[in-house]
């Protein structure tokens, strides 16, 4: 759960505008803050995973199919994927803009990253439903997102057991109190490197982003005198 | 590359507005930028789009507008104040006017007080105070008001924490009115300062310009339904009209290679010129308020001066924080420096309480004081070593030296009396001094006789209450006074009693010897001079006393002799004297007492052995010496 704060974009905008030099200051001490938990991250994923060999092969190319293929993993491209941002980014659907992340942008990265933290034994066999097909009614096996789509009931498992066997998913939610935790700050790279971070990193950029405004306030100080 | 939203870490983040309102906005941004695109393609000098501009804004201002005064009213209603709605809102119109703070920001603060107070004259007079806070402050108005709020309620943190001069220390056990009383003496017409104010002077009309788009957008609304169109009506007029005017120009065209230029030779067309006066016209904004270019180009203005008001205004909050931080700032230093105060007085206290401890040390030590004693001790040994053989010479040295010595101590005392600021003390001491001072001159003009100055030198010796005479006189004492029974072969015929001078022979003629009462004349003169020389002490010092105890002394000597003649009767009337070797003119030789064996039977408790009697004296002495009252000086016992 992100810490809320207010007026950090606006201050963004402002130092942007009116001292781009100081702007640029500050988003680098963000940087600098940002960079030692990514490097952490991109520690968490592995050369190979030894049990999923196949993942790292090529997969069909665009020619032979017509849908967004499962992306081959790709130690190099997965790390390169983990990095951080420090403009704040669009609006979510309840209207908050975050104003430093750190992002797995890397598809393959991302299904390391967070494999197994829905289905911790993989996604279920879909059940046997009636279905009515050629003007019969046949037993046939439901599909969707929800269900597993191989022909091996135990896929789902053996692909995150071999996951789990290279890196443990870790909840980075440390917050108490009431209420339910969310699944979303689990995971193997990232959110583990989060984790381990212990919120030293988060009070760092609050601290960093609290500031920009106060470095804001003094230079508009400075400028009307 | 897109941002998987289930792979990411948000640090911080800003609450900026619901995704909804924002795609609105977006798309009103977007349908603006089509517009002016379009604008731009029939020439800006086209004031349809412009006047659409304005028209979209007066509505949304009317909308808003609206919005404000339902929930005014909401508000009010849910306090039983619903029938003052139509006042209320005239009154914040006016206020928002003469502030330039907006209607809206005018309402929510008005509908915060209300509810706290529950008043609606209350709520009006503490709106007046909020906007003279936040006017004189730059404190958003809002916050002031559920500051306000909450104070009255009993809650003040929520004022102090607004740093407006004012800490939770300062406002906390006050009541609401003289919380009231302090804000209004410190902010009272700061409100009517601040609107003199250019950027207070911009927003003002900036804010006759939202109630006049307001006041376009009811009119016109109100004006069309009155003219029996409805506005969907007028929208497909509209639209209608665009459509013809855009044909006409496309097909206009198509005829000229240079399509803008075209475009603007044809906005300089009187022709078309009166058409879009005409429009003008149509849509009631010409003549009233210029046409729809000017209004926009007043627009532009007015929001550039909004603009330029702004940065100024955010200067001067920037200042007036600055101002409120530096207030809260010495608001704390004050604190500190009463806090230092009190913690100076608690040490200052101690340290007088040490100075007076050294005081008393300083006594102890004072070397002038201490000198002076050991002087006068030195002196007193000298006194006591005095044998017979002194001269008088000696006598009237050490007479005179003593004398000076008390003096001089007397007069250190008499400062300490005088810085002490006691007057009996100092009073006493100067005349004591003065007694003193006349007795130094007759010594040192020896007028005194030989015997005065013994009596003198006698005040200051140590009371020799154990010393073998002393013991001898007791033991002779004790022995006619119990009785004795003497054995005839220890004691010789006419052996003599006492026969000491008392008084050191200045007294004279008490003795007691040859066995006959010796009733000799005490010496009156003597008597008479101590007592003349008395007379001119004062009661209570220490010559006084010692005088006294030495007349007292002198006058019972024939007390004691008659004592002692009583004593011997009764031994005669025992029948003792008639025993061999004992009568009443028996004399008593010590020597002879000596040299025989004699045996005395003495039936006095602990005085039955020699080595008793010394045993007794050591420890009696010793014990005097353990008691830190040694022999050896004046008034050691």
């Amino acid at each position: 759960m992100p810490t809320e704060v207010r007026g950090g974009v606006e201050a963004r905008k402002a130092l942007r505008k009116y001292a781009p030099d100081l702007g640029k200051a500050i988003q680098k001490e963000l940087a600098n803050l940002l960079k030692p938990v990514t490097n952490k991250a991109k520690g968490f994923i592995p050369a190979d995973i030894p049990e999923l060999s196949n993942w790292s092969k090529p997969v069909s190319s665009a020619e032979t199919i017509n849908y967004r293929a499962f992306p081959k993993f790709d130690a190099g491209e997965a790390r390169r994927g983990i990095g951080y941002r420090t403009a704040p980014s669009k609006p979510n659907k309840n209207g908050f803009r975050a104003l430093a992340r750190i992002a797995n942008v890397s598809a393959a990265g991302a299904i390391y990253e967070t494999s197994g933290r829905l289905n911790p034994f993989g996604r279920p066999q879909g059940p046997l439903v009636d279905r009515y097909i050629d003007g019969v009614y046949d037993k046939t096996t439901a599909s969707g997102k929800q269900y597993s789509n191989s022909l091996n009931p135990n896929a789902g498992k053996q692909f995150i057991d071999a996951l789990n066997g290279t890196g443990k998913i870790v909840d980075a939610n440390n917050q108490t109190g009431r209420g339910r935790r969310s699944r979303k700050m689990k995971g193997r790279a990232i959110y583990r490197a989060w984790a381990e971070d212990g919120g030293k990193t988060n009070a760092a950029v609050i601290k960093a982003i609290e500031k920009t405004k106060i470095v804001f306030n003094k230079y508009i100080l400075q400028a009307v005198k | 590359m897109a941002v998987d939203p289930q792979v990411v870490v948000n640090i911080a983040s800003e609450f900026t507005g619901k995704k909804a309102f924002k795609e609105a906005e977006t798309a009103t941004t977007k349908l603006s930028k089509n517009v002016k695109s379009l604008a731009k393609t029939l020439a800006v000098a086209f004031s349809v789009t412009a006047v659409l501009r304005f028209g979209r804004a007066a509505a949304r201002s009317f909308a808003e507008a609206e919005k404000e005064a339902k929930l005014l009213g909401a508000q009010l209603d849910a306090v039983n104040l619903g029938f003052a709605a139509p006042f209320l809102n005239s009154f914040i119109d006016k206020l928002a006017l003469a502030t330039g703070i907006g209607g809206g920001d005018l309402t929510r603060a008005f509908v915060s007080l209300s509810q706290a107070t529950g008043d609606a004259t209350q709520a009006q007079k503490l709106l007046q105070t909020a906007l003279d806070v936040s006017l004189a402050t730059g404190k958003d108005l809002q916050a002031v008001s559920n500051g306000l709020a909450r104070a009255f309620k009993g809650e003040t943190t929520a004022l102090a924490r607004l740093r407006i001069g004012f800490t939770t220390a300062e406002l906390k056990g006050k009541s609401f009115n003289e919380i009231l009383e302090l804000l209004n003496g410190k902010y009272l017409g700061a409100g009517a300062k601040a609107l003199d104010t250019y950027a207070v002077k911009i927003a003002r009309l900036a804010e006759a310009g939202d109630q006049a788009k307001e006041a376009l957008a009811r009119g016109f609304v109100d004006g069309l339904e009155a003219s029996g169109m409805s506005v969907e009506d007028f929208q497909e007029k509209i639209i209608e009209l665009g459509t013809q005017i855009g044909t006409a120009l496309g097909k206009a065209a198509g005829a000229f290679d240079k399509f803008e230029v075209k475009l603007e030779e044809l906005s300089k067309n009187p022709a078309i010129k009166l058409i879009l006066k005409a429009f003008d016209a149509l849509i009631g904004l010409d003549p009233i308020i210029g046409s729809a270019a000017d209004q926009l180009d007043k627009t532009n203005k007015l929001r550039k001066k909004q603009a330029e008001a702004y940065a100024k205004e955010l200067s001067n909050r920037g200042i007036l924080l600055k101002i409120a931080q530096a207030e809260a700032l010495a608001a704390k230093k004050r604190l500190n420096e009463q806090k230092l105060i009190t913690k100076e007085k608690a040490n200052q206290l101690a340290l007088d309480k040490a100075a007076l401890a050294l005081g008393k040390g300083t006594d102890v030590f004072d070397l002038d004081k201490i000198q002076v004693a050991a002087a006068l001790a030195a002196k007193q040994d000298e006194i006591n070593k005095l044998g017979a053989a002194a001269t008088d010479q000696q006598k009237l040295s050490l007479a005179n030296d003593l004398v000076r010595l008390t003096l001089k101590k007397d007069m250190a005392a008499l400062e300490d009396a005088i810085a002490a600021k006691d007057v009996v003390a100092a009073t006493a001491l100067a005349k004591k001094i003065n007694l003193n001072l006349a007795i130094l001159g007759a010594l040192q003009a020896q007028d005194f006789k030989l015997q005065d100055i013994n009596a003198i030198l006698e005040k200051f010796k140590p009371k020799a209450l154990i010393d073998l005479q002393n013991l001898n006189e007791a033991l002779a004492l004790l022995m006619k006074m119990a009785g004795l029974q003497i054995n005839p072969l220890g004691i010789g015929a006419g052996g003599a009693v006492g026969g000491g001078a008392v008084g050191g022979g200045a007294v004279g003629g008490v003795a007691v010897g040859g066995g006959a009462v010796g009733g000799g004349a005490v010496g009156g003169g003597a008597i008479a001079n101590l007592l003349a020389l008395r007379a001119t002490t004062d009661p209570g010092t220490g010559i006084n006393v010692l005088l006294k105890e030495h007349i007292d002394t002198l006058l019972a000597q024939p007390f004691m002799d008659s004592m002692l003649g009583d004593e011997q009767l009764r031994l005669a009337q025992m029948r003792i004297m008639e025993r061999p070797g004992i009568g009443a003119d028996s004399g008593f030789d010590p020597a002879r007492f000596r040299m025989g064996d004699n045996y005395i039977t003495v039936n006095a408790g602990v005085v039955g052995s020699e080595d008793t009697i010394s045993q007794a004296v050591q420890k009696a002495i010793l014990d005097l010496e353990r008691k830190g009252d040694p022999l050896r000086y004046t008034g050691g016992l």
